[in-house]
């Protein structure tokens, strides 16, 4: 601790003061002049996907980049308040998504929003706000089931893009509330062939719970309409196979699954022990081996 | 010199069948292990750049069926001898020079286990093959039985989804990954360093190529079958294992 004092009295004279200076400003300058987009990724992604706050650029290069304001936000108002509002003034800190009304998407994209209606998200969405009514107990936003704007990006997502390069950002959009199922989902066949193999085929999020809907395919029927989808010739039992096989993923009140899914664990734990065991026991052997014919050799038998 | 087949430097000990099927398993085991390794650790970049390297996941995929057939007919060219040996050419599996494991292996395991830890001086007499020569033989004769069964459910699970429950499938890639694991670290480390950089045979063993062996390699590798041949003053027959 002296020598950490002594340091500091030393940084308090005059030209060590002077020098932290220059460093400052060349520090500033150098911020200042350097180029934005270096910036920016060293910053991360300044402005969210949805914030109040956008950025020109990027939106001018997005799939909506050629729709004028005032298409999507006519009247300026969210939820019966006039935007800005000056007399509130925690509006800004608030989630933008839960403000705008995405009922203007559906003049577009009619069949995406008709999809989303019937849909497991929008049917979460409507509970929460009942038990909200009843309870009286104010849910944080960001755990809120999504509507449009929390897996869309309205102001910066591309058009055009591959069918890969949309599986793989599904899986990170989907993957931010359901990690477990983003984990177990690339421990997959078909993670590993659709995002890191690149191979078209395979099959994403969207493929399998469907675009919009987003159901849960704990219902056999409903999974082996959708593994029959790429899988034509799929008997009955081929719904069996367990896609996410994460213990957080399997549901508890299935407990068939559970128990497979337990046996399978054991068999994989015994097989690891059992490997670990046979390959140390011959590495130890074949060194052994080798030091003993290594003695003979040295002691010229 | 007075028995001219006994006497000669060098003995002919793997038949042309027997060194086909090892070249032929040897490049195939490392082709399947490259390409399925190439999959299963996909999520990691260098994996993923030999798998572009091949052309893409679809002729990795290809390639490593390709490879899996090859393995699995070297091995129904092993049963055909086998069955060919036993049943045409009246053979005796389980004598001294069968690669069949039998209760003399046992004793000669423990025997070279007291040799390895200097509880014994010699070597035991080793026949015709040794209990790590079967052994490797084996693991694999037996290892391409599961693993063939088990890829092959990952490969049709259409078609065997419909005899066993549809979990089956996640448990053949289970136990394909961990056989995997277990095959490839046996066959890329522990057999080549057996065959290899033991002083005994370092820098290679290349009997297995060759398919020939020397007088002074047959003492002091295979003792019991270097005196069993002198005992009966008989060549081994062609291809007997």
């Amino acid at each position: 601790m002296g020598r950490l004092r002594i340091f500091l009295c030393g940084l308090n004279s005059v030209k060590a003061t002077a020098l932290l200076q220059i460093c400052l400003g060349l520090l500033v300058v150098s911020w200042l002049i350097f180029p934005t987009h270096v910036q920016q990724a060293w910053c991360g992604d300044s402005i969210s996907s949805s914030s109040w706050f956008m950025d020109m650029n990027r939106f001018s290069r997005s799939a909506h980049g050629s729709l004028k304001c005032e298409r999507c936000h006519e009247e300026m108002i969210g939820q019966g308040k006039v935007h800005p509002n000056r007399k509130d003034s925690t509006a800004m800190k608030k989630v933008s998504v839960r403000f705008y009304d995405y009922k203007r998407c559906a003049a577009c994209h009619p069949e995406s929003y008709k999809r989303y209606l019937v849909g497991e998200h929008a049917k979460a969405l409507i509970k929460q706000k009942q038990d909200q009514r009843l309870g009286n107990k104010e849910a944080p936003p960001e755990s809120l089931a999504p509507t449009c704007g929390d897996c869309h990006s309205s102001h910066y997502t591309q058009a055009k893009l591959s069918r890969i390069a949309i599986g793989e950002q599904m899986t990170e959009t989907c993957g931010k509330c359901h990690p477990s199922q983003k984990m177990s989902y690339l421990k997959n066949l078909h993670g590993q062939l659709g995002v890191f193999l690149k191979k078209k085929a395979s099959a994403y999020c969207t493929d399998c719970h469907g675009a919009h809907t987003c159901e849960s395919l704990k219902d056999k029927e409903k999974a082996l309409t959708a593994c029959r989808r790429c899988h034509r010739n799929a008997p009955a039992g081929f719904a069996g196979i367990v896609i996410h096989t994460g213990s957080e993923d399997i549901s508890k009140k299935d407990p068939k699954k559970q128990a497979n899914m337990a046996l399978i664990g054991t068999v994989k734990r015994i097989g690891q022990i059992v490997t670990v065991i046979i390959l140390a026991f011959f590495a130890l052997q074949t060194f052994v081996w080798i030091l003993r014919e290594l003695h003979n050799k040295l002691r010229g038998r | 010199m007075a028995n001219q087949t006994i006497r000669q430097e060098t003995f002919r000990r793997f038949s042309v069948l027997q060194r086909a099927v090892h070249l032929t398993v040897m490049f195939a085991f490392i082709g399947i292990g490259l390409t399925g390794f190439s999959m299963a650790f996909s999520s990691m970049a260098p994996a993923r750049a030999f798998a572009w390297s091949l052309g893409g996941v679809e002729s990795v995929r290809y390639l490593h069926r390709v490879f899996a057939v090859t393995l699995y007919l070297c091995v129904v060219t092993e049963v055909v001898w086998l069955i060919y040996f036993k049943f045409l050419l009246k053979g005796n599996l389980f004598g001294p020079h069968s690669i069949f494991f039998t209760k003399q292996d046992l004793l000669y395991f423990r025997d070279h286990m007291g040799y390895i830890l200097a509880l014994r001086n010699e070597p035991p007499p080793f026949e015709r093959f040794a209990w790590w020569e079967k052994l490797d033989y084996w693991t694999l004769f037996i290892g391409m039985q599961t693993m063939g069964l088990t890829g092959l459910l990952l490969w049709f699970p259409e078609f065997f989804s419909r005899f066993v429950p549809g979990y089956f499938i996640n448990l053949a890639q289970v136990l394909h990954f961990d056989e995997a694991i277990l095959a490839v670290l046996y066959k890329f480390f522990i057999h080549t360093t057996v065959r290899h950089f033991r002083p005994e045979v370092y820098p290679g063993d290349w009997t297995i190529f060759t398919g020939k062996t020397t007088k002074e390699k047959m003492m002091r590798t295979h003792p019991g079958e270097w005196a069993r041949l002198n005992a009966s003053a008989q060549i081994v027959p062609r291809g007997e294992r």
